[in-house]
């Protein structure tokens, strides 16, 4: 990404350029917050921040906060890992994902927990409802629209916990797709 | 201390509504910058109603604007001493002067003797609301600074007061580039022109006049508003200030910065009835902290501000 377009998006998020990506994250989910709700100062400005207005600063927020992301995630694939104190939580956790041979649901939540990540912030961040993201970790749909949106969110549940979302969505939907063939043929 | 090779850098306060704290708020970062060492010269441009000289307990000034419009003696010899080291004052005009009365010769030659005047700061009070002097003068100002309280009423009129300014801005703008009277012209037939709020106006003058863009971006890119949070009551108030940094950018497409916040403290009322300067009288009160930040952030220019701390506080 040329710095311009980084810039850009630090912009987009009021954010200096040499923000780190927690401040990102912290911002984007403020930002993202003030324009979705109803708030007095918004109330003030007489219909200069209509609906449409401000979905399209939501659209905007949205997408400097998954370029940054991405650019993150490259960054630490690049990097040297570095030797910091909590180096053992890493490595524990760097040797709990390589015995992984294939992903589920109850999988992910393990993973998710011990990231010391909670629903409703996943939620928000990756803009998929919280029943949603508790039916992929259960392996229940009750509320899932369609199986097309699943892989999508899983992917995003993947992506969030920076795993290898290409991998985790393939074990899934696999497992799913056995599962469902069978809960299929108890039914007849 | 020769300070000679620094240039003078002009603060300007307004803010739209009534009663928020504008000439509270300018009269202690006046003392601070003073008791910091800093020469300077507040001037109360408040042209209907003048007030500034009671925050410093000075009840009839010796000179005041009124001898500079009405017997045209320089601006450099009605300033009056403050009461504090290094801080001079020119008092606002009592009783014989409006806004409505100051011709367009006596304000050019007002704006020409203050950038004349000799100090490290120039700070100015103006009144309520959105008068075209009240404009022109804050537009005169390096640093522009606008103050409001934490309630609809204040916000609205404080959003408006800065479309007026920065409307004015273009306007003056796109004169000194030969286009005087386009902005009004594509403004009131917008429709026309699938125009539908500033940021597109800006949009749109910046995509069909090519060779404007370099000078917009030399020229307007420098307009800043810095905006102060008074009358704080609770912490969740706080936020106030950064949603309208946000709001300034991303609807209006101008450059703000969150300076900071001061909290509502019944002490200010009472010293500046007991005729004595805020920030000298009541070091105890947290507000004296706050004047303090807000002032190191307008002069470091520190475009973050206060906006880092905001988290603290909780979400909008
Ligand atoms: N932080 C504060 N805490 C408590 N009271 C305050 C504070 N700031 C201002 N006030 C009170 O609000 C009143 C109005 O303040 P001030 O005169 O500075 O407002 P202003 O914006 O300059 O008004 P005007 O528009 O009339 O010029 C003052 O009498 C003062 O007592
Ligand atoms: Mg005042």
């Amino acid at each position: 990404m040329s710095t311009e377009v980084r810039k850009k998006y630090f912009d987009l998020l009021e954010l200096p350029p040499d923000a780190s990506f927690a401040e990102v994250r912290k911002k984007y989910l403020y930002l993202s917050a003030f324009y979705t709700g109803d708030t007095m100062e918004l109330a003030a400005l007489n219909g200069d921040a209509p609906y449409h207005r401000r979905q399209a600063i939501l659209a905007e927020l949205q997408e400097a906060y998954n370029k940054l992301k991405d650019m993150q995630v490259e960054e630490e694939q690049t990097q040297q890992p570095l030797k910091s104190p909590d180096m053992s939580a890493h490595d524990a956790m760097k040797e709990y994902l390589n015995g992984i041979t294939a992903f589920s649901g109850p999988i992910l939540k393990e993973i998710r927990e011990r990231r010391g990540i909670d629903l409703s912030s996943m939620s928000l961040a990756t803009k998929v409802q919280k029943r949603y993201l508790e039916e992929i970790e259960a392996e229940q749909f009750t509320w899932m629209p369609a199986e097309v949106y699943l892989r999508g969110y899983v992917i995003e549940y993947a992506r969030h916990l920076s795993l290898d979302h290409q991998k985790v969505a393939e074990d899934y939907m696999k497992r799913y797709r056995r599962f469902r063939s069978s809960s299929e043929e108890k039914k007849k | 201390m020769q300070q000679a090779a620094k240039p003078c850098e002009i603060w300007a306060v307004a803010g739209g509504k009534g009663g928020t704290g504008k000439s509270f708020i300018i009269s202690s970062i006046a003392t601070q910058l003073a008791l910091r060492g800093h020469r300077l010269i507040l001037i109360d441009a408040d042209y209907g109603g003048a007030n500034l000289h009671s925050f410093f307990g000075i009840s009839r000034p010796k000179y005041s604007l009124s001898d500079f419009f009405e017997d045209k003696i320089p601006l450099s010899q009605i300033i009056v001493h403050s009461g504090i080291s290094n801080m001079g004052l020119i008092t606002g005009a009592l009783g014989s002067l409006d806004s409505e009365s100051i011709t367009y010769t006596q304000k050019q030659k007002l704006f020409r003797q203050i950038r004349g005047l000799e100090a490290d700061f120039i700070l100015i009070d103006l009144g309520a609301g959105s008068h075209i002097n009240t404009l022109d003068t804050f537009l005169l100002a390096d640093k522009m600074i606008v103050v409001t309280v934490p309630e609809i009423t204040a916000i609205e009129n404080l959003y408006q007061f800065i479309k007026s300014v920065y409307f004015r801005k273009l306007k003056f703008f796109m004169g000194s580039i030969g286009l005087k009277d386009t902005v009004q012209e594509l403004w009131k037939n917008r429709a026309n022109y699938g125009i539908r709020s500033f940021a597109n106006l800006v949009d749109y003058l910046k995509k069909n006049l090519p060779d404007m863009h370099i000078a917009y971006e030399q020229e307007m890119s420098k307009f800043a508003v810095y905006i102060i949070l008074n009358q704080v009551r609770k912490s969740t108030d706080i936020l106030v200030g950064e949603n309208l940094k946000s709001v300034c950018l991303k609807l209006l497409g101008l450059t703000a910065v969150y300076a900071g916040y001061a909290d509502y403290d019944e002490e200010v009322q009472r010293t500046i009835n007991r005729k004595e300067p805020f920030m000298i009288h009541c070091r105890f009160s947290s507000v004296v902290k706050e004047i303090e930040d807000i002032t190191e952030n307008i002069r470091s220019e520190k475009r973050s501000g206060f906006s880092a701390q905001i988290y603290e506080y909780g979400s909008p």
